[in-house]
């Protein structure tokens, strides 16, 4: 699905904890998700603390829909 | 002497020296001689192979008619009883990808002879039959023509010997190429100890599931800033609301559906439910922010991060789907987002 | 020297309800009270025993697990150790088959994948599970009993009705004998000697009710391990709820590779590793497997197989990978990539992976309506606003019992040994 909403030339992030699958299909751009079960979450956390966790995970995300990648290469990132 | 290949090539109106598109809805025939660039083809051969017959079709009348002319082209090949069919080349000409890709396809699956054409990636033909048949990889234009037809002649040559072929990222053609006919009479365990031990004794073999060449997309860049950009939420992990409304299965989806999250400043958990068999939805179903971040995209509009949320968010369950289905869920997406004015998009994979 | 299992199979050719329990000349008579005494418990609000014949009009739907009748001849009471039985190593010993009847659960806990079979009809010919009596054990939990401790009671009463019925064939002339030893190997015809392959297999175990059972302990958390071959066919290990255990119970890869163990190849053992479901641990699974491969089992080749869908193919792609790099030719072997062609839903797409075994695939079959319907009230998700009567059409991926095994069974050639009724 990623493929073709890039295809129509809207930029899009792909969230997901399994970066080595996505990377085989080649979306440009994966972010690395916490975890299959849950991708924008941590459920270690105190309910307050992990909205926090999701909003900074989600802002990285976006920010990266500004990066251009390197030629041929997709860009992974993970939550910092 | 050695044994001449029998070669049968297809072309359309225009490499048939007939005109452009003032005879694109020309009949169908047959010279049994090489024509237009079979003349080049034939020569780049080098006395291994003749091409015996060439099909000659207007791309509008075979276009559109794919189902009463494909068949024809077919019945027209296997009189020719060949060893090898070659399509165009068809660059990036749409009618004539759809027909050498269609040809080829049913060339390769109904007479089960080596068969292979060369298209551009963009080609509609190249998407549609680049797993059913061998398109080799071109440029979008005719002009290095030369190169590509040398190409089609040593690749062939290595399909009628009989030369195993690799993956395409290796080879040079599109997604994965012809279906590998598998013998399921032979239990699997069999098939695995006679491929292991070929393999191991470096002796020919042949997978019977080829890693598909995946294209690459040029990446679109978010051409505004952050704070001025409207995004939309998709996902895989299969989020429905409580009830299942729309019947959304857990496997093998048939379609993607939106739902409105007009209002809602999170998603709240007795509301929604997971249609989607392949994983264990316990941590979702807890909190389903978790999967469709809701809480932190209205956070940051608020903090005015980000511009604003588009008031539906897309989901569909991604496991054991076909990859022909997922392309269409993502085609249909991209569709809707172009419409609203969408700048970018988070999709959450499970 | 390798452990030293018999398997004596004893085929029965009929299968009926009837006064007093018993086996002779083929035909199985089951006391139904006394099994229904014997395997009623108070977490179930019912439970019916059925009977379903080979070729009948009958859909069962939830069919959850499916397994052969066996016991340990000499102590039927360590049968299945630790998830039933009495501790004591498997895969050793005597055991006893009882060959064309099988026991099948009808699952009514919540889960993700439910499937249904077709005893007789046009889709029958696409299960080989449709070559079998079944002894069904259609138990519902009663109110206010979690998912967990239903499974581990459905699976219990499955196990008794197992053993009940194995134990039947203990002093009978078995029908075929299989044993499973392995030897010293000898060099090749060309005096080299035999290419040493390594069997890993990754199964899915991802939650409670999701799990595999190693003697009883739940695989969630294993690190790899080197299990024996026999122990996986004699009932060391146990699917709750996920594949049908009648699959591990015959495992075919594993029985194929101890039969050419000194022809062809030396089988020199099995790795088992569990499926994580986070990439960091996936990688490193694969690569501790495939150290055990290399450097305890002495490996020049393995054999990589799974159970699991999407996920799974990842963690048998890196492992795969690993194995390769550190110098074993490798083959894999995947279950559930086709829908119409090879390969059409796989998830991973690394080139290195250059061998690979499509061992099945699906079809969309037209279900007629039938007279009988087992587990109407289990729920299988993938019918929902289905009327399960029928007709229908639906697929056959991860719906229809028997198509194919996540191990490589495929309804073509599996159980082709035991004849199919016709239609009753």
């Amino acid at each position: 699905m990623t493929k073709e909403i890039e295809r129509s030339g809207i930029p899009i992030v792909q969230v997901t904890n399994l970066s080595k699958i996505a990377e085989g299909i080649g979306p440009n751009r994966i972010f690395r998700g916490n975890s299959v079960l849950h991708v924008f979450g941590d459920p270690s956390l105190p309910r307050e603390n992990e909205l926090e966790y999701r909003k900074n995970a989600v802002m990285q995300a976006l920010k990266m829909l500004k990066i251009v990648p390197k030629e041929g290469k997709s860009i992974v990132k993970e939550i910092a | 002497m050695v044994k001449k290949y029998r070669v049968v090539h297809y072309i359309n109106q225009f490499y048939g020296g007939y005109g452009g598109e003032d005879t694109a809805g020309m009949a169908m025939l047959v010279k049994e001689k090489p024509v237009g660039p079979g003349l080049e083809l034939e020569k780049m051969f080098d006395g291994k192979a003749e091409i015996v017959a060439t099909i000659i079709c207007g791309d509008n009348k075979i276009a559109e008619n794919l189902e009463t002319m494909v068949p024809k082209v077919v019945e027209t090949v296997k009189k020719y009883n060949p060893d090898l069919f070659i399509g165009g080349p068809g660059f990036n000409a749409g009618r004539y990808g759809m027909a050498c890709g269609a040809t080829t396809a049913a060339v390769a699956e109904t007479l089960k002879i080596p068969a292979v054409t060369a298209l551009f990636a963009e080609n509609p033909g190249t998407d549609i039959y680049k797993d059913s048949c061998y398109i080799l990889e071109t440029e979008n234009n005719a002009r290095n023509m030369k190169e590509v037809l040398k190409r089609l002649v040593t690749f062939s040559l290595r399909l009628v010997s009989g030369e195993p072929i690799g993956d395409g990222k290796k080879e040079g053609y599109h997604g994965s190429g012809p279906a590998v006919e598998i013998d399921y009479s032979v239990p699997a365990p069999k098939r695995a100890l006679k491929m292991l031990l070929a393999k191991y004794y470096n002796k020919p073999f042949r997978t019977e599931v080829v890693m598909p060449n995946h294209e690459k997309i040029p990446t679109p860049v978010l051409d505004k800033p952050l704070s001025e950009a409207k995004i939309a939420l998709v996902t895989d992990g299969g989020l429905v609301p409580k009830g299942n409304p729309d019947n959304m299965v857990v496997t093998n989806s048939t379609c993607f559906k939106s739902y409105s999250i007009k209002g809602k400043d999170r998603l709240k958990p007795e509301d929604y439910e997971v249609r989607h068999q392949g994983y264990n939805n316990a941590y979702v179903l807890e909190d389903p922010n978790r999967l469709v971040p809701v809480d932190a995209m209205r956070v940051l509009v608020k903090e005015g991060f980000i511009g604003s949320l588009f008031d539906s968010y897309f989901t569909t369950a991604g496991v054991m789907t076909g990859m022909d289905k997922c392309k269409s869920f993502g085609e249909g997406i991209a569709k809707i987002l172009k419409g609203n004015g969408i700048d970018a998009v988070i999709l959450t994979s499970t | 020297m390798g452990k030293r299992l018999q398997i004596d199979y004893i085929d029965v050719k009929k299968v009926q309800f009837g006064s007093k329990s018993g086996l002779a000349g083929g035909v199985l008579t089951v006391n139904r009270d006394e099994l229904y005494n014997l395997i009623n418990n108070d977490l179930f609000a019912w439970l019916n025993i059925e009977l379903v014949c080979p070729g009948e009009s009958c859909r069962m739907l939830s069919v959850h697990d499916i397994m052969q009748p066996r016991c340990k001849k000499e102590h039927p009471e360590e049968s299945y150790p630790g998830i039933w039985g009495k501790l004591a190593p498997a895969g050793e010993g005597e055991t006893i088959a009882l060959r064309g009847v099988v026991v099948s659960d009808i699952y009514y806990a919540k889960c993700n994948i439910k499937y249904y079979l077709d005893v007789g009809g046009p889709c029958a010919k696409y299960s080989n599970f449709s070559r079998h009596y079944h002894i069904v054990i259609d138990a519902a939990p009663a109110e206010g009993v979690s998912d967990l401790s239903y499974a581990r009671a459905l699976k219990y009463a499955s196990l008794t009705a197992n053993v009940y019925l194995a134990k039947l064939g203990i002093d009978l002339k078995p029908d075929e004998t299989e044993v499973f030893e392995l030897g010293p190997v000898g060099p090749g015809k060309d005096g080299k000697p035999l290419p040493k392959v390594a069997y890993f297999v990754t199964h899915m175990a991802s939650h409670d009710t999701w799990n595999i059972l190693y003697y009883g302990q739940s695989a969630l958390n294993f690190l790899p391990i080197i299990v024996q071959p026999t122990e996986v066919l004699d009932g060391a290990f146990l699917w709750r709820y996920w594949e049908c255990n009648y699959y591990l119970q015959n495992e075919l890869y594993i029985k194929e590779l101890m039969k050419r163990h000194g022809k062809d190849l030396e089988f020199v053992g099995v790795v088992f590793a569990n499926n994580v479901m986070k990439i960091q641990g996936k990688d490193t699974m694969g690569m501790i497997a495939s150290t055990l491969c290399r450097d305890t089992l002495k490996a020049d080749c393995v054999v990589v197989n799974k159970s699991g869908m999407g996920h799974c193919q990842l963690d048998s792609a890196l492992a795969f990978n690993w194995m390769e790099k550190m110098g074993m030719t490798c083959v894999m072997n995947q279950s559930a990539v086709s829908n119409d062609r090879p390969g059409d839903m796989l998830v991973i797409s690394d080139p290195k992976i250059d061998a690979v075994i499509n061992s099945g695939r699906n079809y969309t079959l037209h279900h007629p309506k039938v007279k009988r319907l087992i587990g109407e009230k289990a729920g299988v998700p993938s019918l929902a606003g289905i009327d399960p009567w029928g007709p229908f059409d639906h697929t056959t991926n991860y719906a229809y019992q028997g198509i194919w095994s996540q191990l490589g069974d495929c309804y073509v050639t599996t159980d082709s040994n035991i004849p199919r009724k016709e239609e009753v």
